[in-house]
């Protein structure tokens, strides 16, 4: 029995001193991006490819003691425990002032609250002309999908509509959308609860228009992580992003007043 | 400086079991380090932060994966943010991080004294030595500050197109040496 070798799958190659040579370069870092990626999708499932980078981290690593420790800015922390915990939205220190538009700012208000923020919900359909809510369910999961960044700009609202479809609604203008380069597409991830390795949703559409995810492809449950990577042409196929991960968002339970 | 290593490893294997706050003290234990590694690679302290905010997380996901018996838990730490940073870099263009307009402090690839404190990073500071300058400055300054082929053929004033063929046999002449 033969079964393709994941790095012939990533179009890497086999023979062992050219594998070494690139593992050599993935790890000091000078590769280029999609080359860097299909090796970093590589490692996984290929012990070999593995062996090589692990013996140059190893070869390398003491290089690290050159560089000087700097303090870390006093706000990381609470954001990396907001993308890695149920029921914490991030509040961020400091009062935003730049917003290209006032409904940035309406949604912005309302990622922050988290929970408490539904009594905005007229604010949000103002901000939202054309947002529909499932009702009259009065309990709802939904959360803003927002730029994985410092800034976290809102750029989509998703939610869980009638049918129990996750539906993903854009905000205008979509944060990114603008500067997409050519060749590059979106594509959907969700995390669930206590997961390690994604669901692939698919690639999301060129234009900004609503999205719905059948259920047969996934259940949305509370707590459930979305997040959308940037990546090349088709997308990524190997079951996880290749591409930076550049909107993020979790499912949380709200009620809906009317 | 470092946590002792065996004390990484303990959190990082409570952080496998799920223990957030393992997370976290690592974080406090590490942070200022692991900061400086990637202030080193980007330069810029918004995308620095970008960077060490997204390798946490992918030590949270990942750190069932790495087996205790094999590697070192702060190189390991470090090699996550340095990918991560990587990324952020070549997502923006490695060549915006010298439009900055400040003086930003650039090691000085001979000057390797500072390695000598572990047994590996003294018999890498010894196979560095025996590389002849500009394959030596191309490994060290591509490891350390992510410097591109573009950025190295200008840092070390070489014809275009060489910076590879610089990177390379230092490289090659690392794995010689430190088989």
């Amino acid at each position: 029995m033969s079964a393709t070798a994941p790095a012939e799958q990533f179009n890497l190659p086999a023979n062992p001193a050219a594998r070494d040579a690139l593992a050599a370069e993935y790890v000091l870092g000078t590769l280029d991006a999609e080359t860097s990626a299909r090796v970093a999708a590589a490692i996984d499932g290929d012990a070999a490819w593995r062996a090589a980078i692990e013996a140059w981290e190893a070869r390398l690593a003491p290089l690290v003691a050159l560089i000087r420790p700097e303090q870390a800015p006093a706000d990381i922390w609470d954001r990396i425990e907001a993308r890695i915990t149920p029921h914490k939205a991030y509040v961020p220190r400091a009062p935003r002032t730049s917003w290209i538009w006032k409904g940035w700012a309406i949604a912005a208000t309302l990622a922050v609250a988290g929970i408490g923020a539904f009594a905005s919900l007229p604010m949000l359909r103002q901000a939202l002309p054309g947002l529909r809510l499932a009702g009259p369910a009065p309990v709802h999961l939904m959360g803003p999908i927002v730029t994985s960044d410092s800034r976290a700009y809102p750029a989509w609202i998703a939610d869980v509509d009638a049918a129990g479809d996750l539906r993903l609604q854009p905000f205008r203008p979509v944060v990114g959308r603008g500067a997409l380069p050519p060749g590059r597409v979106l594509q959907l991830w969700a995390v669930l609860p206590g997961a390690t390795v994604p669901v692939d949703l698919g690639v999301l559409p060129n234009e900004p228009r609503v999205v719905t995810i059948p259920q047969r492809v996934l259940q949305p449950v509370p707590e459930m992580l979305v997040e959308i990577s940037v990546e090349e042409g088709g997308g990524s196929k190997t079951g996880r992003p290749v591409g930076p991960v550049l909107f993020v968002g979790r499912l949380v339970a709200v009620t809906t007043p009317n | 400086m470092p946590a002792p290593k065996g004390a990484t490893a303990e959190l990082l294997a409570a952080v496998a079991a799920g223990d957030r706050e393992a997370l976290r003290t690592l974080y406090r234990a590490q942070s200022a380090r692991l900061f400086g590694i990637a202030m080193a690679l980007l330069r810029d302290r918004p995308a620095a932060s970008d960077a060490l905010q997204e390798a946490f997380v992918r030590v949270w996901r990942r750190a069932r994966r790495l087996e205790p018996a094999r590697g070192d838990a702060d190189a390991w730490l470090a090699s996550v943010v340095r990918h991560a940073a990587l990324d952020i870099a070549r997502r923006r263009g490695r060549e915006a991080a010298n439009d900055t307009g400040q003086a930003q402090a650039v090691i000085d690839p001979d000057a390797l004294d500072a390695l000598a404190t572990t047994e590996p990073g003294t018999r890498l500071r010894d196979s560095l030595r025996r590389l002849e300058p500009k394959p030596r400055a191309a490994v060290v300054l591509g490891f350390v500050h992510g410097l591109s082929y573009g950025e190295l053929t200008t840092r070390l004033s070489e014809p275009a197109g060489t910076a590879r063929a610089l990177v390379r046999r230092g490289l090659a002449s690392l794995r010689e040496s430190l088989s």
